[in-house]
């Protein structure tokens, strides 16, 4: 049921809780507010910074080029001022579906007319023997990416465990700051299922190029040192010397407090395509939640900021009884040395791609992804116009190349 | 400090003040002007940053980038005076800076 605004005055009905105060969860206090909601909203958040965006951690933040204070998407001050009360270093511990009601950490209960779940995801720790040694780190948050930066000294090694877009962004971003990286991928290929072998092939040849080792098919068996990681054992025997490990081995939607509330979760928070889960007035958004998604027609869990803000906006549509936003095309990117990936569409990883290439691998190329036929996604390598093109061919049948 | 001076889709008006450096998207982001999503942060690649200039802003501020002008295909409406916010970086020449927000952005 969609919140009549006539429902509230402003200062003593109940509040729409938002619990997670990242991409999402900011994102749909702001819609919120933007969509003319007069009620009371609440952002709670256990980082203890204002809301930031996450993928420069990887790459622009890192190298030393985007500046913290440029990560934050807007001041506490502005979200007092747009009257959304931010409320960070504090976690919502319980959530209580039936009674319409959240506990904080210090034991303080809220109740909500509406909750919207937006708790992100956290990064798998390396499940080998010494994988929570200390000098291993993980990226996910805006201290892990003070911590890695500290820890990148040029000459010394790294090595990166897991060849997805997240370390091979740290990889590329290390190098430059002039330390001696590895690789560690248990696949044969980088960016299993989540790019095509052309796009795969192409930024691994980057990579090595630019003096980064890649060991490919390669097993982690243990994690070395005795007060922290001073080095890396393969399962064949082989050790690399390590100053610094780097668990990029993918992240767990963060669903605790969802699964003890009886929600149902499938890695992520189940949700229809309004994002509301099967309780009434509760709702899951971002990297937490699986959503009915209308593109593809299928449950789809995505970690990306375009997913994050349109589920937010999706929610606070559904929360103010308005139409949902119109989907556009899912669209990723990554930077990694001279190759800016921009992504639009999806492909159904449980079905074999039809790849063409246009372009040069070793320059600026695209990718084009048709599954049964239909144009399913497109990948461009330093090739904008492929991108912005592929936003109308998506889905279409009988698609013309560009010539080269 | 720079004020620059958002139109918005209903007419009224919102003038902020800003921080030489910073770009158009992010004085918006930072006031949560309506209409201007910025959903990639800046990076050129969703064009829910669009923006109009009025025209007397347009020769001050220049028109779009060769790169913004492929991206502004994703943006409804978009004219000869459109821009991506994300690129407009505030010196102290465009203090006055006026803009009109589109009703609707491509999300
Ligand atoms: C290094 C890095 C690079 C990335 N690069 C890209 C990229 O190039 N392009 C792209 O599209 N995407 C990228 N992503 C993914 C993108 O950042 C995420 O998809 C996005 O941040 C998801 O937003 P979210 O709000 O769902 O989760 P988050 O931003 O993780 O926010 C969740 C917040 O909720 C808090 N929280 C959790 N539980 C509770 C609780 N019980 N109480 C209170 N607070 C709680 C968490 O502490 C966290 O702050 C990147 C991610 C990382 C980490
Ligand atoms: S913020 Fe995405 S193009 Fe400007």
């Amino acid at each position: 049921m969609p919140l009549e605004s006539g429902q509230f005055s402003p200062q003593s009905a109940a509040p729409v809780v938002i619990v997670g105060a990242g991409q999402a969860g900011a994102e749909a206090a702001l819609a919120l507010r933007q969509g003319g909601f007069p009620g009371p909203v609440h952002l709670f958040g256990r980082e203890a910074v204002s809301p930031y965006e996450r993928p420069p951690l990887s790459k622009g933040f890192l190298l030393g080029t985007i500046l913290e204070e440029r990560l934050i998407f807007r001041s506490a001050a502005a979200y007092e001022a747009a009257g959304i009360r931010l409320v960070l270093g504090r976690e919502v511990s319980q959530l209580d579906p039936a009674n319409r009601r959240v506990v904080l950490n210090d034991g303080v209960a809220v109740d909500y007319a509406a909750c919207i779940l937006a708790t992100g995801a956290e990064p798998r720790p390396l499940p080998v023997p010494g994988g929570g040694l200390p000098g291993i780190l993980l990226l996910r948050s805006l201290e892990h990416a003070r911590q890695l930066r500290a820890a990148i000294v040029p000459g010394l090694p790294v090595v990166v465990v897991g060849g997805g877009y997240l370390g091979l962004e740290v990889a590329a971003s290390a190098r430059k700051l002039g330390a001696e990286v590895t690789i560690i991928e248990a696949q044969p290929a980088l960016l299993h299922r989540s790019a095509s072998a052309i796009t795969a092939e192409a930024l691994a040849s980057r990579h090595r190029a630019a003096g980064v080792r890649l060991l490919l098919g390669r097993q982690v068996a243990r994690i070395e040192g005795s007060v922290r990681a001073d080095g890396v054992t393969l399962a064949h025997g082989a050790f690399l010397p390590a100053s610094l490990v780097l668990a990029c081995i993918g992240a767990k939607p963060e669903v605790a407090l969802a699964q003890a509330a009886g929600l149902a979760c499938d890695d992520g928070i189940r949700v229809d395509a309004a994002c509301r889960t099967a309780f009434p007035d509760l709702y899951a958004i971002g990297d937490c939640a699986r959503q009915d998604d209308p593109r593809f027609g299928r449950p789809v869990r995505l970690e990306s900021v375009q997913s994050a803000t349109w589920q937010a906006r999706c929610a606070a549509a559904a929360i103010l009884g308005k139409a949902l936003p119109t989907p556009r095309p899912a669209y990723f990117w990554s930077e990694q040395h001279d190759a800016k990936l921009q992504i639009a569409g999806l492909a159904d990883p449980r079905m074999p791609c039809d790849d063409t290439l246009v372009g040069d691998p070793t320059g600026a190329f695209a990718v084009y992804r048709v599954q049964d036929g239909v144009l399913r996604t497109v990948e461009a390598v330093n090739r904008p116009r492929d991108f912005v093109r592929a936003h109308s061919l998506i889905g279409q049948r009988a698609v013309e190349l560009p010539a080269a | 400090m720079p004020a620059i001076h958002f139109i918005l889709a209903d007419g009224t008006r919102r003038s902020l003040d800003a921080q030489e450096g910073w770009t158009v998207m992010e004085v918006a982001r930072e006031a949560g002007v309506p209409g201007i999503l910025a959903e990639c942060g800046g990076g050129a690649l969703c064009a829910t940053c669009h923006v109009h200039l009025e025209p007397e802003w347009l020769p001050i501020a220049g028109g779009a980038t060769e790169t913004e002008d492929m991206l502004l295909e994703l943006a409804p409406g978009r004219d000869g005076a459109s821009r991506l916010s994300c690129q407009i970086v505030l010196t102290p020449a465009l203090d006055g800076l006026t803009l009109r927000v589109p009703e609707e952005q491509a999300s």
